[in-house]
């Protein structure tokens, strides 16, 4: 069991050095001078050698590898340099927006799963019946249509001619629903197709055939056996949904105005603000690394049966 | 299910203390405006820093020493009354019961130790007012310029000269203490800032508690937060938007006629654009007057001269026009005498063997300006001129780096009052927003002459002489003169529209229960 | 069953190619021009002469819609395209090769996969700065990895059968082996996934523009054209809802397309819908 933990470990760190080393690349390749875009901010007039000092300070001058293991160095530190715009630390920046981003992650997932578990079962119970026509029409319009624009529907509807919920959300408990809502709808799309489908591969094994023998009723089966059953593979989705979750959430906080990550981002790239990109982009990978990994972790306690460790994004 | 419920529990408990950090205790008078980045949007609350005190005025946090009337006037704000002693002497007295927000008094002292650290920290000072020393003695402030300025009282009244405590530490977040009826209590820059009233105003107490101001570039999505309740005003609306708040009696509509013209800036150290010919086809292929009608509903006024009409000196009465109307014909000939055709038939003009493709520079977040991007692109193509359009929510550095062709620019051209306003900042050479290098001696010389003379009719005359040159060299293409508009809530009192957009939220505006 | 699954599928191909024949022959024989501007025909409502209508600008709704037809399918084929070629090439070197190379480029692999992908495409679009060229090279660097491990894991399973050791026993060279056994092998399940990944690429790459990421003004790009309506949701709807309707329609079109290429070429996984 240590070895694999050490293995693991290993495994993780190599992999977050990747994140960094990725990371450092694109805003290494990325067009504009560091140097002068930070002197340049508040309507200051600069000559070429202030430039050139202030390269030299911010160690630009020096060869790529370096520069990384820098960067690298201040990251450890926890310094991911300071934002063009905001001039405050990136960190503080993440740090401010990413509560509201697990917020939103955390309720819409709930809601998702709220509404897709259930019907994924019944649509699985009730194969080629009407219901599981209709869900599956259903799911596939959604699946089909791009969320900004159910978030301009939504909005329009449940905003202006209903009164309902507010259009700029920033960060309010009631304008939370709207964002929510857009999340929650576009993921359950596919979330029950995938609940579906694990759900027929266990109603199709032998135990369920042998209850029902046993003259167990079928919604029992159902909810009690098969249910049970489908919670490693439930978990390991819902792992996998939220990276999709943080990366939906660029576009739905920035239709909302939800303080979040997501439209700190788009704001960061409108301003070429590349420090905040940088940080954010390490953050995020950072986080659905951790969230994997910690999902493994549940699904191996659950199961000891895949220790083995097959469950991994491998499918998606 | 046990995690599940840890996960009701957190969420909950993460939604409760969000929400009540948002919502304002009942029987407060509260008020919430909205507004684009153009106009709300500052990027710190030091009033030193680039334009951001304009931004901290429109808020009511920072006040002057003057203030402008409607009719461009300069009144006594901060200060009660001034002598001009001569020519480079000015003698104000201050008033003797204002208080900056963290309850420090405002002497002459302070007064002066603030203007010096602006005029130390942001390069626009220098040319905004010549101040060559100051004395403070008591609430008595004496200034002495280096050469005469007879506008130094409308130069007091920008808001780069904000009065603010520079002697007590400048908060990196809710920045400086100043005089003005708000004080902000959270910024978060570009996004949202909360307000309070200041409870040492010494103008009278502010009617509203709080205040809080949102910053949303997305103009569908605040049309749609007025018309549900959620904010209260928006400021500078876009003209689309007045289709919809025009006939609906639950909000009013005020609108002035401002000084903010649109126009283009032409790079004269761009190549193609060092013909006069190749500038003026551009400028003719502008539809003025559609742009005006359609894009801005009619609330604007199509311009071929340099000034609003609105403007003693403005308007083309009088003045000789190289360009005078929308003509794309005249476009496409003056081009062809400029040496340009179409030699490789690839749609493009090209004259020895560079093709007329032209690197085009506007704001992200001004929509009429981006429309009208799409306009004078689809207009340019079909003569054969390729336009390449880039946008910037902050356009500064771009236009700093020279790193543009055309640029479509906004900007108020006389908000205080003082003619000499835009030129100085604009067409002197070395000047901090004379972005396109451009230099005529003659209109250097007007401008110079023009800081230093006192006489009114001698000022229009020097500013009629300097806009002909301007017009004849066609650096520039001044299309349309925009007018400020701004809807609200009907429950919404004591709010004046000003047309120097410097003023927004006052100690007199309140909210109807 | 089978003539069933294989009739849906031409009907869908056909469907789909009528789709992109229709998105190539259109620019030919547009209504109007899609660029040019006539303000004082501007928020016209959808009537005989326009249509879908005018834009604010006056432009003509359908024109811009056809217009766009083409960038918004074509560049997703195309980095459907793209990726398949890549992502199979990488997978077949590293499932072939063995050895470092293989753990080089699964360590690769696995660090592209965490970044989720919409936030590794907005970086990259971010960075490299908006445009459609830029656009799609953020759209590959998202989606190259599905193919790379499944042609990998492909290989290693063809690779051991009994034919694969046969053709070497008889001197047929490593490339030989590689194109003429293994390939033909191993395309029906890559044909499966590219078919798949159309339409998530179309919305993706519309999810670009719309943040202004993707295709720059004045491009009819759907997207990027529902952004820009955005502001019109109120007064002039047909101006978002046209291009809004073109992509969900082609989404909805590749997505059954893809659907049936999949019950055609892989029977196994008959259970998931």
């Amino acid at each position: 069991m240590l070895q694999i933990l050490l293995k693991k470990t290993g495994a993780f760190l190599v992999i977050v050095l990747g994140i960094t080393f990725l990371s450092f690349l694109l805003s290494y390749l990325s067009p504009g001078d560091p140097a002068a875009i930070m002197l340049k901010k508040g309507g200051n007039m600069v000559s070429e050698e202030v430039i050139q000092q202030k390269r030299e300070e911010l160690g630009l001058n020096q060869s790529m590898p370096i520069q990384y293991l820098n960067w690298l160095q201040g990251i450890l530190k926890g310094d991911f340099g300071t934002s063009y715009r905001s001039k405050k630390s990136v960190i503080r920046e993440i740090t401010e927006s990413l509560p509201y981003t697990i917020l939103l992650t955390i309720t819409s997932l709930f809601l998702t799963m709220l509404i897709a578990i259930p019907l994924g079962l019944l649509s699985a119970k009730f194969k080629d019946g009407w219901l599981d026509n209709l869900l599956r029409f259903i799911t596939y319009l959604f699946s089909s249509l791009p969320s900004f624009f159910i978030a301009l529907v939504l909005m329009y509807i449940f905003s202006l001619k209903l009164k309902l919920f507010p259009v700029i959300a920033k960060g309010s408990k009631h304008g939370m629903v709207m964002p929510t809502l857009v999340m929650a709808l576009t993921l359950a799309a596919w979330y029950i197709r995938q609940v579906r489908a694990i759900v027929l591969s266990e109603l199709g094994k032998g135990y369920v055939e042998g209850l029902l023998t046993r003259g167990v009723s079928e919604m029992t089966i159902l909810f009690r056996h098969v249910l049970r059953n489908c919670i490693a593979p439930i978990i390991t989705l819902t792992g996998l949904s939220f990276g999709t979750m943080l990366g939906g959430s660029t576009i739905v906080e920035s239709i909302f105005s939800w303080p979040g990550v997501g439209k700190m981002a788009v704001d960061a790239i409108t301003a070429r603000d590349y420090p905040v990109i940088q940080g954010y982009v390490v953050w995020m990978a950072v986080i659905v690394v951790l969230i994997n990994a910690l999902v493994e972790i549940i699904c191996s306690l659950l199961d000891p049966r895949i220790r083995k460790g097959r469950m991994r994004s491998d499918e998606i | 299910m046990k995690r599940k419920a840890a996960a009701i529990v957190i969420s909950m408990a993460m939604m409760a203390g969000l929400s009540a950090s948002v919502f304002a205790a009942d029987g407060e008078k509260h008020l919430t405006a909205g507004a684009t980045t153009g106009f709300f949007g500052a990027e710190s609350l030091d009033p030193g820093y680039n334009w951001d005190s304009w931004i901290m005025s429109i808020y009511g946090i920072s006040e002057n020493l003057f203030r402008l009337n409607n009719n461009f006037e300069a009144e006594p704000w901060l200060c009660e009354s001034y002598e001009n002693t001569d020519e480079l002497t000015w003698v104000l007295q201050l008033r003797d019961d204002v208080l900056f927000s963290n309850g420090n008094k405002m002497t002459a002292e302070s007064v002066k130790k603030c203007f010096e650290r602006t005029g130390a920290e942001n390069a626009r000072m220098a040319e905004t007012v010549f101040i060559e020393s100051m004395e403070a003695d008591g609430q008595t402030l004496t200034i002495k310029t280096s050469k005469p300025e007879p506008t130094l009282i409308n130069d007091l009244c920008d808001p780069l000269m904000a009065v603010y405590d520079s002697e007590s530490e400048i908060d990196p977040e809710l920045g400086a203490s100043c005089t003005g009826p708000f004080v902000a209590t959270s910024f978060e820059a570009m996004a949202e800032v909360q307000m309070k009233k200041n409870e040492n105003y010494w103008g009278g107490e502010p009617k509203l508690d709080t205040v809080d101001l949102k910053i949303v570039d997305d103009q569908d999505a605040l049309n749609m937060a007025l018309q549900n309740g959620e904010i209260d005003l928006i400021a500078q609306l876009p003209a689309a938007g007045t289709t919809l708040f025009k006939d609906d009696e639950n909000f009013v509509m005020d609108s002035v006629t401002s000084t903010r013209t649109n126009f283009l800036m032409y790079n004269l150290n761009t190549p193609a654009l060092q013909d006069v010919n190749v500038r003026n086809a551009i400028s003719m292929s502008i539809d003025r007057e559609g742009y005006a009608d359609v894009v801005f509903n009619g609330y604007a006024e199509a311009s071929y001269g340099v000034f609003a009409s609105a403007l003693p000196y403005g308007g083309t009465d009088g003045f000789e026009l190289a360009v005078s109307e929308f003509d794309p014909e005249g476009a496409a000939a003056l081009l062809a005498e400029a040496g340009y055709e179409d030699t490789d038939s690839d749609g493009i003009l090209d004259k020895d063997g560079e093709k007329l493709s032209l690197n085009f520079v506007t704001y992200s977040y001004n929509t009429q300006l981006l429309q009208f991007a799409d306009m004078l692109q689809a207009q340019l193509s079909e003569i054969g001129v390729d336009l390449q359009i880039q946008t910037y929510d902050v356009l500064d550095e771009t236009m700093e780096s020279g790193a543009f062709d055309i640029a479509a620019l906004s900007y108020a051209m006389a908000p205080t009052g003082n003619e000499g306003y835009f030129p100085n900042m604009v067409f002197v050479p070395g000047a901090s927003n004379n972005y396109n290098g451009y230099d005529n001696a003659k209109v250097t010389e007007d401008v110079e002459k023009l800081s230093t003379t006192y006489d009114k009719e001698e000022r229009i005359a020097l500013m009629r002489d300097m806009e002909q040159e301007i017009l004849n060299d066609g650096a520039y293409a001044f299309f349309v003169n925009q007018q400020l508009i701004c809807v609200y809530n009907k429950k919404v009192t004591g709010f004046e529209i000003n047309p120097t957009e410097y003023y927004l939220i006052t100690n007199t505006i309140d909210v109807a229960e | 069953m089978k003539s069933n699954v294989k009739r849906k599928l031409m009907l869908r191909a056909v469907i789909a190619g009528l789709l992109l024949l229709g998105a190539f022959v259109s620019r030919g024989m547009l209504p109007y021009d899609p660029f040019k501007t006539d303000m004082r025909g501007a928020s016209q409502m959808p009537s005989s002469a326009h249509w879908f209508g005018t834009d604010n600008l006056g432009r003509d709704v359908l024109s811009r819609v056809l217009h766009g037809s083409q960038t918004s399918l074509y560049t997703a084929v195309c980095i459907v395209i793209i990726v398949f070629v890549l992502g199979t090439i990488i997978g077949i070197m590293s499932g072939y090769l063995g050895g470092m190379v293989d753990v080089v480029i699964m360590k690769i692999i696995t660090i592209f996969q965490a970044f989720p992908s919409f936030i590794l495409a907005v970086a990259v679009a971010g960075m490299l700065g908006a445009g459609i060229v830029n656009g799609m090279i953020s759209l590959c660097a998202v989606y190259w990895t599905t193919y790379a491990r499944l042609a990998r894991s492909l290989v290693q399973q063809i690779k051991g059968e009994t034919y694969i050791k046969a053709a070497r026993l008889c001197g047929a060279s490593k490339w030989q082996i590689m194109l003429r056994y293994i390939m033909p092998n191993m395309i029906a399940p890559l044909v499966v996934t590219a078919a798949l990944d159309v339409g998530s690429v179309i919305l993706s790459m519309a999810g670009l523009s719309f943040l202004g990421l993707g295709a720059q003004r004045p491009t009819a790009e759907w997207g990027m054209m529902m952004s820009e309506a955005r502001n019109y949701l109120q007064t002039a709807p047909w101006i978002i809802l046209f291009p809004g309707m073109a992509l969900f329609i082609s989404v909805i079109i590749f997505n059954l397309l893809g659907d049936s290429v999949r019950d055609a070429l892989d029977a196994r996984t008959e259970g998931n819908d």
